[in-house]
């Protein structure tokens, strides 16, 4: 640069600038690239993690039925799925929650896509118990239990739901999610809808205020503070639990039964709640605790995608082919199950799918295509 | 969203600031010599060496071309920061219009019905932090010392270089090592040997033994800055003069004696600039604390209790806010207080420092 | 009558020969000064009278040098006790960074006194005697760096005397100062000279004719000769002697 000699000179001021200009296009790169994700061609899925891994391997499988559509598929939670789709920055926002009364008003273009079930289960590490030990909780002791309030394992409202379990005077460690998260909302909907402290204190929520405890972030981390932690109790959903082959406790169903979580009594909720006439179409109400039935696990919901009406019709189509095989083909086992999901029964979902694709795409309805 | 990122830009453009400073004295004095003499002479001269006076001025265009340059780089950053700070202000306006300085006292946090007050994670932070640096500073000074005037040459290198590699290791590796090591170790022997012999007479040492908490966390982001706080003072240990160790040992010191009251003093100065930068990361350390902290939202009443830290808040609930704007407000108003915070902690030690030399760094070793 | 004395003293750094066979007698309450030009070896063997360069690395001694007939290279003397006895000035003025107070009393609170009223005595009697007092008295408690070079000078002296030392060993002590601090320098060692042993390093000439009674010319590690200053500087009896005095070397 100080050289003396001219054309050195030279040449170092070319460089320089040559450099700035570099510089320059690579701080504004991100601004000018049409790089918001969805041209025709293309589908962003955004939103929960825990929908993370069914969305990749739904879109390793579609994208080799469907070459020259590409699909995308990122973990950035909730919350961001579904803002983000309704401001139209990625096609599709995964959620593990329907939209609520507040979030439908906020969100007027958005129609929630039920995909698979989930569920949230209890699970606890009590010194002294054998693994085959099976607590049985209902709503009011169990948020008593996460409200701080039952702070033994040997409480008599504990001991009076398990007769004949012998529980030792050891202090419960509450173990919850610290990140904002579906399986939270599922399970704070159950203290919600059975507990009428629990709704007065802390509600549901992906992230509430949890009055005692200790959190951690993501369910490796919950399943691992539990396992670690004598005395403690905690919540996961139905993957973890079969991954880690969890003892999990049965929790009282509104028909009065204790039913465990599994992928039959899951299966079980979502039928009794698509045939109930009473269940909204639009599926934007809880399916927690309203179900009757015997062997209905009281704690499962619908996984979803959010979809902007505002799409573009060319995407559009792509989304709703998407989410036919989804629902459809999607459901196998091999996908839902390996993911930790309950697969959604078809037949009695048809009918309320067809005005969810008719809301999407009007004209248009499931019978148009033919379920490969 | 990255609040110790932002420290970084400040630390950044204050360096620049300097550099810039000296840059331009640099070239200007270049330019002016250059000017005054060379090139008229030059010029008057006919023949091959006109060549080189054209060079000569090319060159000190691109001498002026560097000077823009490194001043745009300093803009670049001054306008980044403010960017940023005015995103900041204007996202966590609803937060602050609604709640004003109650949101500093307040401890009800219900994202569902819309109420925030920050109380309880300012107080995590603020534990986490503390912790971290009772546990950092007299490790990293007496590594410090050790490895400047104690450690046999070939082990201050070995050391030295792990030290730095040490630095270098990512938090949420911390983070991993906390989970595995320091959590089983807290819970089955520190916690309740602390509970069994101090608890006894004091609250603050009690608690559940739980493993994770404000104690695990503060522990293992002390040994994360332990290298940072090290490093910097045991550079300030080698550079404080032979003469003034020699004026010591010549008035019949020992080298302890010597090392404690002489070098120490002098490098004071350099500690207090390695400690703020390690509060510095120490505040703003995410993962790690994530991992670590319990993340419960009360405000800890022992040393034992789990708490909740700022950035491990964001860290965890960020994504999930944006859904709320006044939760997201809410959210981002935290972060602008880690900032203030940080700010408020680097100008006071920049006055301590001022004060503790008496007025003027003339002379003093490695200040911050 | 001698205060230290060195009898074939060799130094070495490494295998090379710094000073060479080296034997001179310091005299109690006089001034010794030792010229020669740079190399010659004279900072190198003051230092090796409090033993200052013990800390070099590869240093090594032959011979013997005494302190009232204790040898203090040998087990019998601690370096740390001899550096007690025997003070030091460097040519840098190194004030520690202490208050003016604080930089007085540190040799005496390193001997162990706590005494506030002790050592504001002796912190007095050394700024005193070092000629600084009148100017410091009314900030003791600033920085010893808020000081002028020559006060710091002083300030290093008056903390050399306030351990009470019996031989002062002034190395090149006013090289680093102006004319008048200088002055107030070479003023200061005649008073010192009546109550301790004095040997200055010195490159100045008239400073060395005007401060020293006795001087000693080192060359290439030898001492050539040494003397009466008055002597050496009329009537040096070694050719070279006169070569270096009257400047046509060095």
């Amino acid at each position: 640069m100080f050289s003396s000699d001219s054309s050195e000179g030279r040449r170092g001021g070319n460089r320089f600038g040559r450099m700035l200009l570099l510089l320059v296009a690579v701080c504004l790169a991100p601004f000018i690239s049409p790089g918001t994700g969805w041209s025709a061609d293309s589908i962003t899925i955004s939103g929960s993690s825990m929908l993370f891994p069914l969305g990749q391997v739904w879109a390793i499988a579609y994208m080799k039925s469907h070459p020259g559509l590409h699909i995308s598929v990122a973990s950035t939670g909730s919350g961001f799925g579904i803002s983000n789709a309704a401001n139209g920055n990625i096609t599709i926002g995964a959620s593990d929650a329907y939209l609520t009364k507040e979030l439908r008003k906020r969100y007027p273009n958005l129609v929630s896509v039920p995909i698979a079930f989930d569920d949230a289960q209890v699970i606890y590490n009590v010194p002294g118990l054998s693994k085959s030990t099976k607590l049985r909780f209902d709503g009011k002791v169990l948020a008593r239990i996460f409200l701080g309030k039952i702070r033994y394992w040997n409480d008599h409202q504990i001991r009076a739901l398990n007769p004949g379990v012998h529980f030792p005077h050891t202090k419960i460690r509450v173990v919850h999610r610290a990140d904002a998260s579906g399986t939270t909302f599922v399970f704070t909907d159950y203290l919600n809808q059975t507990s009428s402290e629990w709704f007065n204190q802390v509600g549901r929520d992906m992230s509430p205020a949890w009055p005692v405890g200790s959190g951690y972030n993501g369910s490796d981390a919950v399943v691992a503070a539990v396992m670690s932690s004598p005395g403690s109790i905690g919540y996961v959903g139905l993957g973890w639990v079969n991954e880690y082959h969890l003892t999990t406790a049965a929790l009282k169903n509104l028909d009065g039964y204790f039913v465990e979580g599994s992928v039959d009594t899951i299966r079980n909720a979502g039928h009794a709640a698509l045939k109930d006439p009473s269940f909204p179409d639009d599926f934007n109400r809880s399916m927690v605790w309203n179900i009757h039935g015997k062997n209905v696990y009281p704690d499962a919901n619908f996984e979803f995608w959010m979809v902007n009406t505002n799409l573009d019709g060319e995407s559009m189509k792509h989304v709703r082919d998407l989410i036919i095989w989804a629902l459809s083909e999607g459901q196998d086992a091999k996908y839902t199950v390996n993911s930790g999901f309950a697969p959604l029964p078809f037949r009695p979902l048809k009918g309320r799918l067809d005005k969810i694709i008719h809301r999407l795409l009007p004209g248009n309805s499931y019978n148009e295509r033919s379920p490969g | 969203m990255g609040f110790p990122g932002l420290r970084v830009l400040m630390a950044g453009f204050s360096a620049s600031g300097q550099f810039l400073k000296g840059v331009r004295v640099k070239s200007e004095e270049m330019v002016s010599g250059v000017e005054s003499g060379e090139p008229e002479k030059l010029l008057q001269r006919r023949g091959p060496l006109d060549k080189r006076a054209i060079g000569k001025e090319s060159s000190i265009q691109s001498d002026r071309f560097f000077g823009w340059g490194l001043k745009g780089g300093g803009l670049f950053i001054l306008a980044l920061f403010s960017v940023v700070l005015l995103v900041c202000v204007v996202t966590a306006w609803p937060s602050i219009r609604k709640f004003g300085f109650s949101f500093l006292w307040s401890q009800a946090w219900n994202p569902s019905r819309g109420i925030f007050g920050g109380l309880a994670y300012l107080v995590g932070t603020f534990w986490v932090t503390g912790i971290a640096l009772l546990i950092s500073i007299p490790v990293a000074i007496f590594s410090a010392l050790f490895l400047s005037d104690y450690a046999p040459k070939w082990m201050s290198g070995i050391v030295s270089t792990l030290m730095e590699m040490l630095a270098g290791i990512p938090s949420i590796v911390f983070g991993a090592f906390g989970i595995t090591f320091m959590v089983p170790l807290l819970r089955d022997h520190l916690e309740p040997f602390l509970a069994n012999t101090l608890g006894k007479r004091w609250d603050f040492f009690n608690g559940d033994a739980l493993g994770y908490g404000v104690l695990a966390a503060g522990i293992v982001v002390g040994f994360m800055i332990v290298p940072l706080v090290a490093t910097v003072t045991r550079d300030s240990l080698l550079m404080v003069p032979q003469e003034m160790v020699e004026a010591s040992y010549a008035l019949g010191a020992t080298k302890a004696e010597t090392l404690f009251f002489v070098k120490l003093k002098a490098v004071i100065p350099g500690i207090v600039g390695s400690v703020i930068l390690g509060f510095g990361r120490a505040v703003g350390e995410t993962m790690a604390v994530l991992l670590l902290v319990g993340n419960q939202a009360s405000i800890p009443q022992t040393i034992q209790d789990v708490g909740y830290t700022i950035s491990s808040l964001l860290a965890n609930t960020f994504t999930y806010a944006v859904i709320d704007p006044l939760y997201a407000a809410a959210e981002v108003e935290l972060g602008l207080i880690l900032l203030l915070i940080t700010l408020v902690v680097n100008t006071l030690g920049r006055e301590l420092l001022m004060r503790l030399m008496g007025g003027r760094l003339a002379g003093s070793v490695g200040g911050g | 009558m001698a205060r230290m004395s060195v009898a074939s003293f060799y130094a070495y750094y490494g295998e090379n020969a710094a000073l060479r066979d080296i034997s001179l007698e310091i005299p109690d309450r006089q001034v010794l000064a030792l010229i020669g030009p740079s190399g010659c070896g004279k900072t190198t063997f003051l230092r090796s009278l409090n033993r200052m360069n013990d800390f070099v690395k590869e240093f090594s001694i032959e011979g013997q040098v005494t302190l009232d007939g204790v040898d203090i290279y040998s087990s019998e003397m601690h370096p740390v006790m001899l550096r007690r006895r025997v003070g030091m000035v460097f040519q840098k003025p190194n004030p520690f960074h202490k208050s003016i107070f604080e930089n007085v009393a540190y040799g005496l609170r390193i001997q162990g006194i706590r005494s506030r009223s002790i050592l504001s005595d002796m912190v007095e009697k050394s700024l005193r005697a070092a000629a600084l007092w009148d100017e410091v008295k009314e900030r003791l408690d600033s920085s010893a760096f808020s000081l002028s070079g020559g006060q710091q000078q002083r300030l290093c002296i008056a903390r050399a005397l306030a351990v009470e030392p019996e031989v002062i060993l002034l190395d090149e002590p006013a090289s680093a100062l102006d004319p008048i601090s200088t002055s107030r320098i070479e003023e200061l060692i005649q008073d010192l000279k009546t109550q301790y042993a004095i040997v200055i390093v010195t490159h100045n000439m008239q400073q060395a004719a005007r401060v020293s009674d006795q001087t000693a010319f080192f060359l290439s590690g030898e001492l050539v000769e040494m003397g009466e200053t008055s002597r050496i500087f009329t009537n040096p009896s070694d050719v070279r002697t006169e070569d270096y005095i009257t400047g046509r070397f060095g």
